[in-house]
């Protein structure tokens, strides 16, 4: 199921910045310095990965390097999901 | 004496020569060098030949250059037109046009996004180039000066001499209602001088303050936090920022005393996860919001991560500057209003009728003072409609001043504390932008592939209001959600492409046949 959090972003990123779309984003391009993603779209970023992917973001999470691509993002998700599954076991 | 707003940064220099003026990052001018480079861009501009009244642009991302462009524009007797750094091709033309302007200060990537139109922007024959001048330029009619190179220059030029008087127009901002394209408000450089007096008198500001500028120039009470530190000799420290932590970290850094921001920010700053919450900020004196209301939970959350910063509440339109302020010991008792007059100002409160509201009655904002502007430029009749002569007054006494009609629907308590009620028309109010629903709208019609549009503002926690387009395909076009926001973020800068798209088989009527906005709003609101 993980596997799949890296498209399921990648969707939502195409779906919700219409610049992205324009401009074809791939999972490794800049979204912060191309400026598509600004502080309000990190904030809708945040919003998706709580709600549909059920990640919690705490302190310390909520730097550049995080969201700089949608590659960056799914290494995140990655890290808070195995931290939770960590947690679990 | 202090007539024109460049003799505030002249006196400041003289005053604190090497006290820090502006700082951006590691970027960092005193005063007197702030006021030596302004001095520089004003000599190019007049070898371009640049004179009194002549209009200039300035269209650069949120840096210092702003802030230096700014100051050289009015010694050289120019008027300055901040343009929004995120507009695209289309709205910077519209401005360009508009207000015929004659030079324009550009960044060499901005000057890419301009590259297919600038040619047919018939009055521009001046660029300053922040960056490397692209070489396709060389081949225009254009005088082209280095912006680097100009500011190098700047201990080799003397002073300009004075031109103009405090009643000449200083600056051109655009702002949107709710209809049409922006329209230029004309502000004079008394306007820009009451403004800096006003608002530095009743938030107590001196020399030792530190301000934070996130806020955009183009937006008044951005340009305003400038002219304050000119007036005082305050440091002025320039910020954009995506995450919340880069706020955190020059809030302590440069020991930030006033911040001001509009609701979004706060809302930023206060999300989950946020850094705001490990840290103090003890030299952090007061805040103030403006650009929208600020709901009482995000002001709990304020007093919680700031407790010992007073919160000032503002309201102001471009046409009038700033209107109302609500002083922090009120806070308590009336977190959900917009407080008073600013010192000097008048507000009143007017009826259909043309009298004054009764406490608790409805009626609509007008101010009267010395932050009204001249009206819209090039605009005689919306002028006409927005300025008008004071209502409460019989023609002798209201003589040719001229009070504004703000359009917002306000009420006040018995004790005089005015509330916001709404808008008397349907402009949008997004992220601290005003936004009319035309423009994106026109954008839509423009494609032939739209029967009908509507563009309406939807209350939304975070930006005040988010906006959703209404859409009724043309017969036969297979149009889609996805294609309308395609089409938007071609032609919109991206504070104007809608969050949501409906597309429809027909859109509800008024009696008299206009599209019944208010009953879309109705259904959307729930």
């Amino acid at each position: 199921m993980v596997d799949d959090y890296k498209r399921r972003i990648w969707e939502f990123i195409l779906l919700k910045f219409p610049q992205a779309r324009k401009h074809k984003i791939g999972v490794d391009d800049s979204l912060l310095d191309s400026k598509i993603v600004d502080s309000l779209g990190v904030l809708e970023i945040i919003t998706f990965l709580t709600e549909n992917l059920g990640i919690e973001i705490e302190e310390d999470d909520l730097i550049p390097a995080h969201f700089q691509t949608i590659t960056a993002i799914y290494g995140l998700v990655l890290k808070k999901t195995q931290v939770a599954a960590g947690k679990e076991s | 004496m202090q007539y024109l707003v460049q003799h505030l940064l002249r006196d400041s220099a003289k005053r604190y020569p090497e006290k820090p003026a502006l700082i951006q990052g590691a970027l960092r001018f005193n005063f007197s060098q702030v006021d030596g480079i302004s001095s520089a861009i004003s000599c190019a501009l007049t070898d371009g030949g640049i004179c009194r009244h002549d209009r200039v642009g300035v269209f650069l991302d949120h840096s210092l250059n702003q802030v230096l462009s700014f100051f050289g524009i009015l010694k050289c007797g120019g008027i300055y037109v901040p343009i929004n750094s995120q507009l695209l091709e289309e709205q910077v033309g519209h401005i360009a046009n508009d207000c015929t302007l004659s030079a324009l200060i550009i960044d060499s990537k901005r000057l890419e996004r301009v590259k297919g139109v600038l040619n047919s922007w018939g009055s521009v024959r001046v660029l300053i180039v922040v960056g490397k001048s692209p070489d396709w330029l060389k081949s225009g009619d254009f005088k082209v000066y280095s912006f680097e190179e100009t500011v190098e220059l700047a201990e080799k030029y003397p002073a300009p001499r004075d031109i103009g008087i405090g009643s000449d127009l200083a600056a051109l901002l655009y702002t949107s209602g709710s209809t049409g394209k922006p329209k230029g408000v004309m502000v004079t450089h008394d306007n820009l001088i009451s403004g800096a007096r006003i608002v530095t008198s009743y938030l107590g500001n001196s020399h030792d303050d530190r301000l934070l500028g996130v806020l955009p120039l183009s937006f008044d009470y951005g340009l305003n936090q400038v002219i304050c530190s000119a007036l005082l000799g305050i440091t002025y420290v320039m910020k954009s920022f995506v995450f919340p932590g880069e706020l955190v970290k020059v809030l302590l850094e440069e020991r930030i005393t006033g911040f001001a921001g509009i609701p979004t920010i706060w809302l930023l700053l206060l999300q989950k996860g946020s850094p705001v919450y490990k840290n103090r900020f003890d030299d952090l004196r007061y805040i103030t919001n403006s650009g929208g209301f600020l709901p009482v939970n995000a002001i709990e959350g304020l007093k919680k991560v700031f407790p010992k910063t007073e919160i000032v509440l503002m309201y102001g339109l471009t046409e009038a500057f700033r209107s109302t302020y609500l002083p922090p010991g009120e806070l308590d008792v009336r977190p959900t209003s917009m407080g008073k007059a600013i010192p000097g100002c008048e507000i009143l409160v007017i009826n259909k009728e043309g009298k004054p509201c009764a406490p608790g009655e409805v009626g609509e904002l007008v101010h009267r003072g010395p932050t009204v502007s001249q009206g819209y430029w090039g605009n005689e009749e919306k002028t006409k409609q927005v300025f008008r002569p004071n209502p409460l007054l019989p023609n002798e006494l209201a003589g040719p001043e001229r009070v504004v009609y703000s359009g917002d629907l306000v009420k006040k308590d018995k004790d005089g504390y005015l509330y916001f009620v709404g808008r008397g028309d349907y402009m949008i109010k997004s992220y601290g932008h005003r936004i009319s629903p035309s423009e994106i709208e026109d954008v839509l019609y423009s494609t032939g592939r739209v029967k009908l549009a509507a563009a309406v503002g939807i209350p939304d926690a975070i930006r005040g209001q988010s906006i959703k387009v209404f859409a009724v395909p043309q017969i036969n076009d297979g149009l889609t959600e996805s294609d309308v926001l395609s089409i938007c973020s071609e032609k919109l800068p991206q504070f104007m492409v809608p969050q949501a798209v409906e597309i429809v088989k027909d859109l509800p009527r008024t009696p008299t046949g206009k599209i019944d906005i208010a009953s879309l709003r109705k259904v959307e609101v729930g």
